[in-house]
């Protein structure tokens, strides 16, 4: 996606000033005053009122506004979820100032998927300033959400670095042509439903709310049955994915602006213990991805501020989203039975990483059939 | 005579109430057409009486009434935004690695 010039970035098109939300005065939500002069007419201008979305937005669209502000878009509350897991209340300052510096541009208001891009690429109109109904998947949401989900979904991943060979996209993408909304709809982003971490609620979508039959009487896949309920879809369905090892964080001497450093990103399949297990998750295997956390990805902010770095997987719950009807593990038993190396196994793991991934580390591989 | 006294007079306190009506014309005036103000008028009137209140009282934005916009005037323009645009530093990529 290439950047916006400045210009473009907040140039009305006439056609917002008929529409709906054009009818009221610029100044009604952005303030700022009257001037030809920009420094005067941007005098105490709200970039984007819909940070408070209950006053801008609730007035028409309640039902979408009134959990919004606990919504995961707009809370970031399940990086904090898992950053409280590791941490202790004591070193909360200077995490929160870590998170304002470099987790914070991933906040979501209304206006970062109806009206602009987001933040993280660095914004500008969707439609010059016309309110978008549905947001646009490659402009919004794969914008944040880009390097893992939105190249596995359009198959945009390289089989090897230097390879021009691509994994393929999602069928969902490449045969159905579906948008992220197809899945992901929008009161489920509009709300989480209280939830503090995506993996912490029930599953949203599930695959079966479109394929019923899977597992069910006369499902023509007798593996389907065999299987249902020990491995997640995405086991047999997802193929190769992303994983990342640490991202450190600190402030540029340079720049006076944030950085970061990644210390790798490679393509992984693994299959590990569902650190999950509930009865809306009640699979045994699920795949697992590296997230890009280390015990002193933060030490710029202070020393040994996640001290509890145990206490969670470094390999984590995947839902990859590059699923496939047909994989290597879908085409035979033995794919998956006895074939240790697509399972995460403890010689996969880093030395100082094997306490906190004891929960997902397989310790006896399924046997050959 | 009498009657044509009273005629006189008549004619004469008419003349003077006239002339008390009219008012001198004074220099005339540089009148400035008043702006035609927009008006905003929902599309579609509400036929059923909203019952729930929200929970937060919502401040749905006004229409403001503006002779001219000069939020619009200047952010329809493209070549009023470039003229206006801050200078784009040249951001040095600094950071390494997958975001």
């Amino acid at each position: 996606m290439a950047p916006l010039e400045p210009w473009e970035k907040v140039l009305v098109k006439t056609e917002f000033l008929t529409s709906v939300h054009g009818k009221t005065s610029c100044i009604s939500c952005h303030n700022g005053k009257q001037s030809p002069e920009k420094e005067i007419a941007h005098t105490g201008l709200v970039r984007n009122p819909t940070e408070n979305p209950e006053k801008f937005c609730g007035g028409c669209h309640q039902k979408q506004t009134q959990n919004i502000k606990s919504s995961l878009h707009f809370s970031l509350q399940g990086y904090w979820t898992v950053l409280n897991v590791r941490s202790m209340p004591e070193n909360k300052k200077p995490l929160e100032t870590m998170f304002g510096n470099h987790c914070s541009k991933c906040h979501t208001t209304c206006a970062d998927c109806h009206i602009s891009q987001p933040n993280s690429v660095e914004g500008g109109f969707l439609d010059g300033h016309l309110f978008v109904k549905t947001p646009p998947m490659t402009r919004t949401c794969t914008g944040c959400h880009g390097s893992r989900v939105g190249n596995e979904y359009l198959g945009k991943n390289h089989v090897a670095p230097n390879s021009d060979e691509m994994y393929p996209g999602d069928v969902h993408f490449r045969v159905a042509r579906m948008n992220c909304v197809s899945c992901h709809q929008g009161a489920s982003l509009h709300d989480s439903g209280g939830a503090t971490h995506r993996l912490y609620r029930p599953q949203n979508p599930k695959c079966e709310n479109c394929h019923p039959k899977v597992g069910a009487a006369g499902d023509t896949v007798p593996q389907h049955a065999l299987h249902k309920d020990k491995v997640s879809c995405q086991v047999c369905h997802s193929i190769t994915y992303t994983s990342c090892d640490a991202c450190h964080v600190s402030i540029s001497p340079k720049t006076n602006q944030p950085v970061f450093r990644t210390e790798g990103t490679y393509m992984t399949f693994l299959i590990g213990k569902n650190p999950l297990k509930s009865p809306e998750r009640p699979y045994n295997y699920v795949p697992v991805r590296h997230i890009p956390v280390a015990p002193n990805q933060f030490e710029y902010y202070g020393k040994n501020l996640l001290p509890n770095f145990n206490k969670l997987p470094t390999w984590a719950y995947a839902t990859p989203h590059n699923i496939q009807r047909i994989t290597p593990q879908s085409e035979s038993c033995n794919n998956c039975h006895g074939e240790t190396k697509i399972f995460l196994t403890k010689d996969k793991v880093k030395p100082e990483e094997l306490e906190a991934n004891k929960p997902v580390i397989v310790e006896k591989v399924p046997t050959k059939k | 005579m009498q009657r044509l006294t009273r005629f006189v007079i008549g004619v004469f306190v008419l003349l003077v109430l006239a002339s008390c009506s009219t008012t001198n014309p004074s220099p005339t005036p540089v009148r400035t057409i008043p702006p035609v103000m927009p008006s905003w008028t929902p599309a579609v009137s509400p036929t059923v009486a909203a019952t729930a209140k929200p929970s937060v009282a919502p401040a749905i934005p006004t229409p403001t009434q503006v002779a001219k916009d000069e939020c619009i005037t200047c952010h329809t323009n493209k070549d009023s935004l470039i003229k206006n645009a801050k200078p784009e530093q040249k951001k040095e990529e600094e950071s390494v690695g997958v975001g």
